[in-house]
Protein backbone atom coordinates (compact mmCIF):
# COMPACT_ATOMS: atom_id res chain seq x y z
CA UNK A 1 0.00 0.00 0.00
CA UNK A 2 2.70 2.44 1.27
CA UNK A 3 4.78 1.84 -1.67
CA UNK A 4 1.57 1.80 -4.19
CA UNK A 5 1.05 5.14 -2.88
CA UNK A 6 4.73 6.47 -3.49
CA UNK A 7 3.98 5.23 -6.67
CA UNK A 8 1.25 7.47 -7.60
CA UNK A 9 2.19 10.50 -6.01
CA UNK A 10 5.81 10.03 -8.44
CA UNK A 11 3.56 9.99 -11.16
CA UNK A 12 1.58 12.92 -9.98
CA UNK A 13 5.15 14.86 -9.44
CA UNK A 14 6.22 13.85 -12.81
CA UNK A 15 2.84 15.02 -14.25
CA UNK A 16 3.03 18.34 -12.76
CA UNK A 17 6.86 18.91 -13.64
CA UNK A 18 6.03 17.77 -16.95
CA UNK A 19 2.79 20.49 -17.30
CA UNK A 20 5.61 23.21 -15.11
CA UNK A 21 8.51 22.35 -17.96
CA UNK A 22 6.81 22.08 -20.82
CA UNK A 23 3.11 22.80 -21.45
CA UNK A 24 3.08 26.21 -19.49
CA UNK A 25 5.87 26.97 -21.81
CA UNK A 26 3.70 26.28 -25.09
CA UNK A 27 1.73 29.29 -26.27
CA UNK A 28 -1.20 28.22 -27.42
CA UNK A 29 -3.07 31.58 -27.85
CA UNK A 30 -5.35 33.87 -26.21
CA UNK A 31 -7.92 31.20 -25.08
CA UNK A 32 -6.17 27.98 -24.83
CA UNK A 33 -4.64 26.83 -21.93
CA UNK A 34 -4.36 22.96 -21.29
CA UNK A 35 -3.43 21.57 -18.06
CA UNK A 36 -3.40 17.91 -18.69
CA UNK A 37 -1.68 17.26 -15.31
CA UNK A 38 -5.31 16.88 -14.16
CA UNK A 39 -4.59 12.76 -15.35
CA UNK A 40 -3.04 11.73 -12.02
CA UNK A 41 -6.08 12.66 -10.31
CA UNK A 42 -8.24 10.47 -12.39
CA UNK A 43 -5.64 7.47 -12.00
CA UNK A 44 -5.59 7.39 -7.93
CA UNK A 45 -7.45 4.22 -7.53
CA UNK A 46 -10.63 3.49 -6.11
CA UNK A 47 -9.64 1.31 -3.29
CA UNK A 48 -7.87 4.33 -1.67
CA UNK A 49 -9.79 6.13 1.32
CA UNK A 50 -11.37 9.22 -0.03
CA UNK A 51 -9.42 11.54 2.32
CA UNK A 52 -6.31 10.04 0.99
CA UNK A 53 -6.99 11.42 -2.52
CA UNK A 54 -8.62 14.70 -1.65
CA UNK A 55 -5.86 15.19 -0.28
CA UNK A 56 -3.10 14.04 -2.78
CA UNK A 57 -4.98 15.92 -5.09
CA UNK A 58 -4.65 19.38 -2.81
CA UNK A 59 -1.06 18.78 -2.08
CA UNK A 60 -0.04 18.42 -5.72
CA UNK A 61 -2.15 21.57 -6.80
CA UNK A 62 0.04 23.11 -3.81
CA UNK A 63 3.18 21.86 -5.19
CA UNK A 64 2.30 23.32 -8.54
CA UNK A 65 0.72 26.43 -7.44
CA UNK A 66 4.55 26.90 -5.88
CA UNK A 67 6.53 26.21 -8.00
CA UNK A 68 4.43 29.04 -10.28
CA UNK A 69 3.77 31.67 -7.56
CA UNK A 70 0.29 31.52 -7.97
CA UNK A 71 -1.72 31.51 -4.40
CA UNK A 72 -4.12 28.41 -4.38
CA UNK A 73 -5.33 28.91 -7.85
CA UNK A 74 -4.32 24.67 -8.39
CA UNK A 75 -5.15 23.65 -5.13
CA UNK A 76 -8.49 24.96 -5.10
CA UNK A 77 -9.04 23.51 -8.56
CA UNK A 78 -7.42 20.05 -7.61
CA UNK A 79 -9.44 19.41 -4.43
CA UNK A 80 -12.76 20.31 -6.56
CA UNK A 81 -11.86 17.89 -9.06
CA UNK A 82 -10.89 15.04 -6.37
CA UNK A 83 -14.18 15.80 -4.38
CA UNK A 84 -16.41 15.61 -7.77
CA UNK A 85 -14.68 12.41 -8.43
CA UNK A 86 -15.52 10.36 -4.91
CA UNK A 87 -18.88 12.31 -5.05
CA UNK A 88 -19.34 10.55 -9.01
CA UNK A 89 -17.33 7.62 -7.98
CA UNK A 90 -19.77 6.58 -5.15
CA UNK A 91 -23.23 7.82 -7.06
CA UNK A 92 -23.08 6.91 -10.35
CA UNK A 93 -20.16 4.17 -10.80
CA UNK A 94 -20.15 0.30 -9.93
CA UNK A 95 -16.78 0.08 -8.23
CA UNK A 96 -17.59 -3.13 -7.41
CA UNK A 97 -18.01 -4.11 -10.87
CA UNK A 98 -15.05 -2.25 -12.60
CA UNK A 99 -12.72 -3.90 -9.89
CA UNK A 100 -13.85 -6.99 -10.45
CA UNK A 101 -13.27 -6.84 -14.15
CA UNK A 102 -9.80 -5.99 -12.72
CA UNK A 103 -9.53 -2.33 -13.06
CA UNK A 104 -8.36 0.11 -10.37
CA UNK A 105 -9.66 3.00 -11.71
CA UNK A 106 -12.50 4.07 -14.81
CA UNK A 107 -10.97 3.28 -18.00
CA UNK A 108 -12.05 3.69 -21.55
CA UNK A 109 -12.69 -0.43 -21.85
CA UNK A 110 -15.19 -0.39 -19.27
CA UNK A 111 -18.51 -0.03 -20.36
CA UNK A 112 -18.09 2.03 -23.26
CA UNK A 113 -15.80 5.14 -24.49
CA UNK A 114 -18.77 7.42 -24.91
CA UNK A 115 -19.12 6.57 -20.88
CA UNK A 116 -15.31 7.62 -20.16
CA UNK A 117 -15.06 10.46 -22.15
CA UNK A 118 -18.13 12.29 -20.53
CA UNK A 119 -16.76 11.30 -17.48
CA UNK A 120 -13.22 12.51 -18.43
CA UNK A 121 -14.22 15.77 -20.12
CA UNK A 122 -17.07 16.84 -17.19
CA UNK A 123 -14.17 16.38 -14.60
CA UNK A 124 -11.50 18.09 -16.22
CA UNK A 125 -13.65 21.30 -17.45
CA UNK A 126 -15.42 21.71 -13.70
CA UNK A 127 -11.34 21.84 -12.55
CA UNK A 128 -10.60 24.77 -15.21
CA UNK A 129 -13.62 26.31 -14.69
CA UNK A 130 -12.71 26.69 -10.83
CA UNK A 131 -9.66 27.76 -12.15
CA UNK A 132 -10.32 30.56 -14.56
CA UNK A 133 -12.67 31.69 -12.58
CA UNK A 134 -10.21 32.17 -9.34
CA UNK A 135 -7.91 33.63 -11.72
CA UNK A 136 -9.76 35.49 -13.86
CA UNK A 137 -12.77 36.84 -11.64
CA UNK A 138 -11.41 40.33 -11.15
CA UNK A 139 -10.88 40.96 -15.17
CA UNK A 140 -13.40 38.59 -16.75
CA UNK A 141 -16.70 38.21 -16.73
CA UNK A 142 -18.87 34.81 -16.55
CA UNK A 143 -18.53 34.15 -20.67
CA UNK A 144 -15.41 34.65 -21.54
CA UNK A 145 -14.47 32.50 -18.16
CA UNK A 146 -16.53 29.79 -19.31
CA UNK A 147 -15.35 30.04 -23.20
CA UNK A 148 -11.37 29.42 -21.99
CA UNK A 149 -12.41 26.85 -19.59
CA UNK A 150 -14.28 24.87 -22.55
CA UNK A 151 -11.76 25.36 -25.22
CA UNK A 152 -8.71 24.61 -22.65
CA UNK A 153 -10.56 21.32 -21.43
CA UNK A 154 -10.76 20.18 -24.64
CA UNK A 155 -7.17 20.75 -25.35
CA UNK A 156 -6.72 19.03 -21.75
CA UNK A 157 -8.97 16.37 -22.85
CA UNK A 158 -7.35 15.65 -25.93
CA UNK A 159 -3.38 15.56 -24.76
CA UNK A 160 -4.94 13.25 -21.99
CA UNK A 161 -6.39 10.89 -24.46
CA UNK A 162 -3.39 10.98 -26.39
CA UNK A 163 -1.45 9.99 -23.84
CA UNK A 164 -4.12 7.05 -23.33
CA UNK A 165 -3.12 5.84 -26.64
CA UNK A 166 0.64 6.20 -26.66
CA UNK A 167 0.72 4.36 -22.98
CA UNK A 168 -2.34 1.79 -24.70
CA UNK A 169 -6.00 1.86 -23.75
CA UNK A 170 -5.74 0.35 -19.87
CA UNK B 1 -23.44 18.61 21.31
CA UNK B 2 -23.98 15.33 20.67
CA UNK B 3 -26.30 16.74 17.30
CA UNK B 4 -23.05 18.96 16.32
CA UNK B 5 -20.74 15.79 16.63
CA UNK B 6 -22.87 13.74 15.11
CA UNK B 7 -23.71 16.77 12.19
CA UNK B 8 -19.35 17.15 11.47
CA UNK B 9 -19.03 12.55 11.59
CA UNK B 10 -21.87 12.82 9.03
CA UNK B 11 -20.37 15.16 6.77
CA UNK B 12 -16.73 14.86 7.53
CA UNK B 13 -15.63 14.92 4.03
CA UNK B 14 -17.33 17.61 3.09
CA UNK B 15 -16.16 19.66 5.60
CA UNK B 16 -12.51 18.82 4.75
CA UNK B 17 -12.96 19.80 1.79
CA UNK B 18 -14.10 22.87 2.46
CA UNK B 19 -11.44 23.92 4.73
CA UNK B 20 -9.07 22.91 2.10
CA UNK B 21 -10.97 25.36 -0.29
CA UNK B 22 -11.30 28.06 1.92
CA UNK B 23 -7.52 28.10 2.60
CA UNK B 24 -6.91 27.77 -1.16
CA UNK B 25 -8.93 30.63 -2.09
CA UNK B 26 -7.78 32.48 0.85
CA UNK B 27 -4.23 32.28 -0.66
CA UNK B 28 -5.33 33.92 -4.45
CA UNK B 29 -8.00 36.19 -2.36
CA UNK B 30 -5.32 37.49 -0.01
CA UNK B 31 -2.44 37.52 -2.82
CA UNK B 32 -1.57 41.24 -3.79
CA UNK B 33 0.97 43.36 -3.87
CA UNK B 34 0.57 45.13 -0.13
CA UNK B 35 0.78 41.92 1.41
CA UNK B 36 3.56 39.43 1.18
CA UNK B 37 3.77 36.66 -0.62
CA UNK B 38 3.14 33.83 0.94
CA UNK B 39 5.26 31.33 -0.75
CA UNK B 40 8.32 33.70 -1.41
CA UNK B 41 9.06 34.10 2.01
CA UNK B 42 8.61 30.88 3.18
CA UNK B 43 10.09 28.04 0.93
CA UNK B 44 12.00 30.46 -1.51
CA UNK B 45 15.14 28.22 -1.31
CA UNK B 46 13.68 24.80 -3.11
CA UNK B 47 11.22 26.54 -5.40
CA UNK B 48 13.97 29.29 -6.38
CA UNK B 49 16.14 26.18 -7.22
CA UNK B 50 13.22 24.61 -9.12
CA UNK B 51 12.89 27.67 -11.14
CA UNK B 52 16.34 28.24 -11.27
CA UNK B 53 17.04 24.87 -13.14
CA UNK B 54 13.90 25.71 -15.75
CA UNK B 55 15.53 28.92 -17.17
CA UNK B 56 18.83 27.14 -17.37
CA UNK B 57 17.36 24.84 -19.52
CA UNK B 58 15.01 27.25 -21.47
CA UNK B 59 17.80 30.33 -21.50
CA UNK B 60 19.51 28.40 -23.94
CA UNK B 61 16.59 28.64 -26.09
CA UNK B 62 16.18 32.24 -25.84
CA UNK B 63 19.39 32.88 -26.68
CA UNK B 64 19.11 34.12 -30.24
CA UNK B 65 16.38 36.17 -29.51
CA UNK B 66 17.93 37.63 -26.37
CA UNK B 67 21.63 38.65 -28.42
CA UNK B 68 19.33 40.45 -30.95
CA UNK B 69 17.79 42.70 -28.02
CA UNK B 70 21.12 43.23 -26.31
CA UNK B 71 22.41 44.38 -30.03
CA UNK B 72 20.14 46.69 -30.42
CA UNK B 73 20.12 48.06 -26.46
CA UNK B 74 23.85 48.53 -27.59
CA UNK B 75 23.27 50.26 -30.61
CA UNK B 76 20.87 52.60 -28.98
CA UNK B 77 23.31 53.55 -25.93
CA UNK B 78 25.98 54.09 -28.89
CA UNK B 79 23.43 56.86 -30.53
CA UNK B 80 22.56 58.81 -27.72
CA UNK B 81 24.72 61.11 -26.56
CA UNK B 82 26.83 58.48 -24.47
CA UNK B 83 28.48 61.00 -21.79
CA UNK B 84 26.25 60.88 -19.01
CA UNK B 85 26.63 57.12 -18.48
CA UNK B 86 29.78 55.38 -17.02
CA UNK B 87 30.26 51.73 -17.16
CA UNK B 88 32.10 49.95 -14.17
CA UNK B 89 33.39 46.96 -13.78
CA UNK B 90 30.82 46.96 -10.52
CA UNK B 91 28.00 45.75 -13.14
CA UNK B 92 26.69 49.00 -12.59
CA UNK B 93 26.16 51.97 -14.56
CA UNK B 94 25.30 55.23 -13.13
CA UNK B 95 23.22 58.28 -15.08
CA UNK B 96 23.92 61.93 -13.63
CA UNK B 97 21.84 64.59 -13.66
CA UNK B 98 22.44 68.19 -14.87
CA UNK B 99 24.38 69.16 -11.13
CA UNK B 100 26.64 66.42 -12.05
CA UNK B 101 24.77 64.03 -9.27
CA UNK B 102 24.10 60.62 -10.02
CA UNK B 103 20.54 60.29 -10.52
CA UNK B 104 20.04 56.10 -11.63
CA UNK B 105 22.22 53.63 -10.89
CA UNK B 106 21.31 50.28 -12.30
CA UNK B 107 22.15 46.67 -11.13
CA UNK B 108 21.82 43.70 -13.72
CA UNK B 109 20.17 40.38 -12.65
CA UNK B 110 19.06 37.30 -14.04
CA UNK B 111 15.01 36.35 -14.00
CA UNK B 112 15.16 32.97 -12.06
CA UNK B 113 11.44 32.32 -12.78
CA UNK B 114 8.59 33.91 -14.09
CA UNK B 115 4.84 33.41 -15.91
CA UNK B 116 3.25 34.86 -18.53
CA UNK B 117 0.26 32.67 -18.45
CA UNK B 118 -1.46 33.88 -15.35
CA UNK B 119 -3.76 36.90 -14.52
CA UNK B 120 -1.07 37.91 -12.17
CA UNK B 121 2.34 38.00 -13.32
CA UNK B 122 5.39 37.82 -11.35
CA UNK B 123 8.91 37.51 -12.01
CA UNK B 124 11.65 36.43 -9.78
CA UNK B 125 15.28 37.89 -10.08
CA UNK B 126 18.08 36.73 -8.33
CA UNK B 127 19.42 40.06 -7.10
CA UNK B 128 18.30 40.80 -2.63
CA UNK B 129 19.00 43.04 -0.33
CA UNK B 130 22.19 42.27 -0.05
CA UNK B 131 22.83 43.52 -3.36
CA UNK B 132 21.14 46.70 -2.23
CA UNK B 133 17.86 45.98 -3.87
CA UNK B 134 15.06 47.19 -2.38
CA UNK B 135 11.23 48.00 -1.80
CA UNK B 136 9.48 49.95 -4.96
CA UNK B 137 12.55 49.81 -7.33
CA UNK B 138 12.23 49.48 -11.07
CA UNK B 139 12.93 47.09 -13.51
CA UNK B 140 13.99 47.56 -16.83
CA UNK B 141 14.81 45.08 -19.60
CA UNK B 142 16.87 45.60 -22.45
CA UNK B 143 14.06 46.87 -24.82
CA UNK B 144 11.80 48.77 -22.44
CA UNK B 145 9.93 48.26 -18.59
CA UNK B 146 9.45 45.19 -16.90
CA UNK B 147 7.98 45.76 -13.45
CA UNK B 148 8.40 46.95 -9.74
CA UNK B 149 10.37 45.30 -7.11
CA UNK B 150 7.62 44.74 -4.64
CA UNK B 151 9.12 41.97 -2.23
CA UNK B 152 12.95 41.36 -0.88
CA UNK B 153 14.84 38.25 0.61
CA UNK B 154 18.74 38.68 1.22
CA UNK B 155 19.17 37.16 -2.44
CA UNK B 156 15.99 36.91 -4.65
CA UNK B 157 13.64 40.01 -5.19
CA UNK B 158 9.84 39.46 -6.27
CA UNK B 159 8.81 41.84 -9.29
CA UNK B 160 5.54 42.65 -10.17
CA UNK B 161 5.81 42.05 -13.64
CA UNK B 162 3.95 44.73 -16.45
CA UNK B 163 1.59 41.90 -17.44
CA UNK B 164 -0.12 42.08 -13.91
CA UNK B 165 -3.71 43.09 -13.30
CA UNK B 166 -2.72 44.93 -10.42
CA UNK B 167 0.40 46.93 -12.26
CA UNK B 168 0.02 50.68 -13.01
CA UNK B 169 2.47 53.18 -14.93
CA UNK B 170 2.50 56.79 -16.13
CA UNK B 171 2.67 56.87 -19.71
CA UNK B 172 3.65 59.71 -21.88
CA UNK B 173 3.35 59.98 -25.84
CA UNK B 174 6.87 62.35 -26.86
CA UNK B 175 5.00 62.46 -30.80
CA UNK B 176 1.63 63.84 -29.50
CA UNK B 177 2.70 65.51 -26.59
CA UNK B 178 0.32 63.92 -24.29
CA UNK B 179 1.43 63.12 -20.34
CA UNK B 180 -1.16 61.74 -18.96
CA UNK B 181 -3.33 58.53 -18.28
CA UNK B 182 -1.99 55.11 -17.36
CA UNK B 183 -1.19 52.25 -18.70
CA UNK B 184 -2.73 48.81 -17.19
CA UNK B 185 -2.99 45.11 -18.71
CA UNK B 186 -6.33 43.16 -19.07
CA UNK B 187 -4.97 39.82 -18.70
CA UNK B 188 -5.60 38.77 -22.35
CA UNK B 189 -2.85 39.06 -24.39
CA UNK B 190 0.74 39.46 -22.66
CA UNK B 191 2.36 41.10 -25.81
CA UNK B 192 -0.30 43.53 -25.23
CA UNK B 193 -1.09 46.63 -22.88
CA UNK B 194 -3.48 48.91 -22.62
CA UNK B 195 -3.47 52.78 -22.50
CA UNK B 196 -6.44 54.84 -20.64
CA UNK B 197 -7.57 58.14 -19.91
CA UNK B 198 -6.41 59.55 -23.02
CA UNK B 199 -9.04 61.97 -23.90
CA UNK B 200 -10.76 61.60 -27.55
CA UNK B 201 -9.22 65.58 -28.52
CA UNK B 202 -5.35 64.32 -28.80
CA UNK B 203 -4.04 64.12 -31.86
CA UNK B 204 -3.09 59.77 -31.34
CA UNK B 205 -2.32 57.46 -34.28
CA UNK B 206 -0.81 53.91 -34.47
CA UNK B 207 2.53 53.32 -34.67
CA UNK B 208 2.93 56.14 -31.85
CA UNK B 209 5.62 55.33 -29.41
CA UNK B 210 4.45 55.56 -25.94
CA UNK B 211 7.66 55.75 -23.06
CA UNK B 212 7.85 56.68 -19.57
CA UNK B 213 6.54 59.98 -18.01
CA UNK B 214 9.16 62.03 -16.60
CA UNK B 215 6.18 62.58 -13.81
CA UNK B 216 6.57 59.29 -12.94
CA UNK B 217 8.66 58.89 -9.42
CA UNK B 218 10.03 55.19 -9.87
CA UNK B 219 10.32 54.87 -13.60
CA UNK B 220 13.42 56.87 -15.30
CA UNK B 221 11.50 59.03 -17.93
CA UNK B 222 11.75 57.92 -21.36
CA UNK B 223 12.09 54.08 -20.78
CA UNK B 224 10.02 52.84 -23.93
CA UNK B 225 7.01 50.95 -23.15
CA UNK B 226 5.84 49.60 -26.36
CA UNK B 227 3.99 51.03 -29.52
CA UNK B 228 0.37 52.17 -29.72
CA UNK B 229 -1.21 49.38 -31.98
CA UNK B 230 -4.78 50.11 -32.63
CA UNK B 231 -6.92 52.94 -31.37
CA UNK B 232 -10.72 52.34 -30.93
CA UNK B 233 -13.19 54.83 -29.79
CA UNK B 234 -16.10 53.18 -27.56
CA UNK B 235 -19.29 54.78 -27.99
CA UNK B 236 -20.29 57.94 -25.87
CA UNK B 237 -17.02 57.75 -23.74
CA UNK B 238 -14.78 60.78 -23.98
CA UNK B 239 -11.96 58.80 -23.83
CA UNK B 240 -9.98 56.63 -26.15
CA UNK B 241 -9.62 52.42 -25.65
CA UNK B 242 -5.81 51.99 -26.95
CA UNK B 243 -3.31 49.25 -27.37
CA UNK B 244 -0.30 49.26 -27.06
CA UNK B 245 2.35 46.69 -28.38
CA UNK B 246 4.73 46.11 -25.13
CA UNK B 247 8.24 46.52 -26.36
CA UNK B 248 9.70 43.94 -23.80
CA UNK B 249 8.51 40.36 -24.68
CA UNK B 250 8.18 38.96 -21.15
CA UNK B 251 7.92 35.38 -22.78
CA UNK B 252 11.50 35.84 -23.51
CA UNK B 253 12.78 37.85 -20.79
CA UNK B 254 16.10 36.42 -19.39
CA UNK B 255 17.82 39.21 -17.61
CA UNK B 256 16.75 42.75 -16.35
CA UNK B 257 18.32 45.52 -14.56
CA UNK B 258 17.10 47.08 -11.26
CA UNK B 259 16.86 50.51 -10.99
CA UNK B 260 18.04 52.92 -7.91
CA UNK B 261 16.36 56.42 -8.31
CA UNK B 262 18.75 58.15 -5.74
CA UNK B 263 16.59 60.64 -4.78
CA UNK B 264 13.54 58.67 -4.09
CA UNK B 265 14.05 58.57 -0.38
CA UNK B 266 13.38 62.64 -0.21
CA UNK B 267 10.52 62.33 -2.71
CA UNK B 268 8.95 60.30 0.03
CA UNK B 269 9.84 62.51 2.66
CA UNK B 270 8.10 65.15 0.75
CA UNK B 271 4.93 63.11 -0.44
CA UNK B 272 4.69 62.08 3.40
CA UNK B 273 5.01 65.61 4.93
CA UNK B 274 2.32 66.95 2.55
CA UNK B 275 0.24 63.92 3.50
CA UNK B 276 0.85 64.81 7.36
CA UNK B 277 0.42 68.58 6.07
CA UNK B 278 -3.82 67.84 5.21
Amino acid sequence: MAIDLLRYLFGAVLLILFQFFLIQEINFGTWLKPMPYVLFVFLLPFTYNRYLILLTAFFSGLFLDALNNSGGLHAAACSTLAFTRIIVDTKILDTDAIQLQGFRYLTPVYKNFRFYALYLFFLTFLHHWIYFTLDFSSIYSFFPVLLVSIVSSVGSFLLILLYKIIAGIR
Amino acid sequence: MVFLIRFIRKNLFLIVYLLLMIFSTGQVVRFNIYQQSYYFNTSSAFFNGMSRIKTDITDYFKLADVNKALLEENNKLKESSNENRKFSDTQQFIAKDSSGNKKYSYLTANVVQFTTHLQNNFITIDKGSNQGVKKDMAVLSPSGIAGIVIDVSPDFSLVLSVINSQFKATPMIPAANFRDGSVSWNGKDPTVIQLNGVSRFEKIATGMEVVTSNYSVKFPSGVPIGKILNVKQSGGSSFYDIDVKLSTDFRKLSHVYVVNYRHSSQIDTLNRRAKRGN
